[in-house]
């Protein structure tokens, strides 16, 4: 094990270090959670309009229209809000001015948006069909920005002009060069094939990604990626959605649309399954264990920490036990640490796709807790109950290896105590 | 004297800063105990006398302790153990002992 960890420390961890740390995927993400506050604020319309309870839900029919509005401006504008905060924050990253490359990449946005026939701004590519092409332009418009800065192609004025006089020309040159290159292209594309760059980016960007995202296998792989880095004391989620949080968001953004429409949701996994329903009290299901911790361990050690983070587990915080039992490096408990939630996220999406439960599609915040995150995700009364479900069915998988790493720790601390008994005699 | 401790979001390390905060009034230590975002090492780098991570984040730890050394604070990265444990004593040692 020894070896395996060094192993780990020098070859695995500069990677997920880097990955985390890498400039464009986090100004992607920290874009996208500037979105956050907008998405939860969308949510509590939603359940407004669309409650669990069938005669709440009824009586709120006629008000549909009027509560679209603060839907509509919340989550149907993820795709504007981020090409504005993603450009911002990778602008800030190479400490350059953040506010005029948001505004140039927002301009950028509208060049490549095409209109509707009547000449209007199309709402549906605000929303989350609009995040990829947000994406992809706020990153070119930063680069093309930064590329024109190093070079010092820009118009420079003297240190005695206001801040925002002297950013407003320091803008100028890479900013016409931008728009005139996406404008360009849009063209070029739209004369010679028809196509729109939000139409290509969507082809070559957003569905094969929306395809892989969607699917539980993609769900799985992402639970386990996020459970390995775990079990080596890696803040797994952060490096995981740093790349797969565009696709999460943008299918429950879709899901939101469906819900608004009346019509079927598309789809089960999204920003809620990932960010809720397999981590009930934080990854690996740790809720279930610290339950055992406190109500089956005989060790002072586990008694002991389940006492003490049980509370935090009910928030879904779940390094007290990560690090405290730890799991971390631990050929016993990393199993079932692995295995729970995989379990629960392949149980839930059946239990989804086959209409036992509903389908989630509200944005809670991730410390919400268990049961009620399961109803609020998905407004549906039975999501308690599935979830409720879940936390037994992790503990029936941990419980073998709770119970051998429990007896484990009991016989140490009988060791040591007569070790400390012999020493005082 | 200002100690931080950082995490990926600042929770988790608040849990710990409440029992370092009783273990320190216990000891009748002046200190100012803080949780913050990884993402804000910059500012606290300024004002904090001595930073601790999450050992969460330990994969960051190349960048976090070059930014460290630059601005001359001691940094070091809060023991597994003590960090589930949510040992508050075990921690402020390690704080004092860095300063």
């Amino acid at each position: 094990m020894n070896h395996f960890n060094a192993f780990m420390e020098r070859y695995f961890m500069p990677i997920a270090g880097k990955m985390a740390e890498q400039r464009h995927l986090k100004a992607i993400r920290d874009g996208i959670i500037a979105t956050m506050p907008l998405l939860i604020i969308g949510s509590i319309f939603l359940i407004i309009s669309s409650p669990p309870i069938p005669a709440w839900s009824d009586f709120m029919a006629p008000f549909a229209s009027a509560l679209s509005i603060p839907v509509n401006a919340t989550f149907g504008l993820i795709g504007l809000v981020a090409v504005f905060s993603i450009a911002y924050s990778l602008a800030r990253s190479y400490k350059m001015d953040g506010l005029s490359a948001g505004v140039l990449s927002l301009s950028a946005f509208f060049v490549a948006t095409p209109l509707t026939e009547e000449g209007n701004i199309p709402l549906n590519l605000m929303g989350s069909e609009g995040l990829f092409i947000a994406i992809v332009l706020a990153l070119f418009t930063v680069e093309v920005y930064y590329f024109f800065e190093k070079r010092n192609i820009v118009i420079r004025m003297p240190e005695s002009v206001p801040p925002s006089v002297w950013r407003a020309f320091s803008a100028l040159i890479p900013g016409a060069a931008i728009i005139t290159v996406v404008w360009g292209v849009d063209l070029i594309l739209k004369s010679s094939f028809g196509l729109s760059l939000h139409g290509v980016v969507s082809a070559v960007l957003r569905e094969p990604l929306q395809m892989f995202g969607s699917s539980l296998w993609g769900a799985l792989v992402a639970i386990f990626l996020i459970h390995l880095l775990w079990s080596f004391g890696i803040h797994g989620i952060s490096v995981v959605a740093s790349v797969m949080a565009p696709i999460w968001y943008s299918l429950t953004e879709q899901n939101v649309a469906a819900q608004q429409a009346g019509e079927e949701l598309p789809y089960i996994i999204g920003q809620p399954f990932m960010a809720i329903w397999w981590a009930v009290g934080g990854s690996g299901m740790a809720l279930a264990l610290t339950i055992l911790f406190v109500w089956r361990s005989r060790s002072k050690h586990l008694k002991g920490l389940g006492r003490g983070s049980i509370w935090s587990s009910v928030f879904n915080i779940s390094e007290p036990v990560i690090f405290g039992a730890p799991i971390v490096m631990n050929p016993i408990l990393v199993i079932p640490f692995m295995l729970a939630p995989l379990a629960v996220g392949i149980i839930t999406y059946f239990s989804m796709s086959i209409g036992l439960v509903g389908k989630p599609y509200i944005i809670v915040p991730w410390t919400t807790p268990p049961p009620f995150s399961g109803i609020l995700t998905t407004g549906d009364w039975r999501g308690g109950v599935l979830m409720t479900f879940n936390i037994l069915v992790a503990m029936t998988i941990y419980y073998p290896f709770f119970r051998l790493y429990d007896k484990q720790l009991l016989q140490e601390e009988k060791a040591d105590n007569s070790a400390a008994a012999s020493k005082e005699e | 004297m200002k100690i931080t401790l950082l995490c990926a979001l600042g929770m988790s390390t608040s849990l710990l800063v409440e029992k370092m905060k009783k273990e320190a009034s216990k000891r009748g230590i002046e200190v100012e105990i803080e949780a913050h975002s990884v993402d804000n090492i910059e500012e606290q780098l300024k004002i904090a006398d001595v930073i601790l991570l999450g050992p969460q984040i330990r994969y960051k730890k190349n960048e976090l302790y070059s930014k460290a050394k630059a601005a001359n604070t001691p940094i070091d990265i809060v023991d597994m153990k003590s960090y589930g444990m949510l040992n508050g004593e075990k921690v402020l040692d390690q704080a004092l002992e860095l300063i």
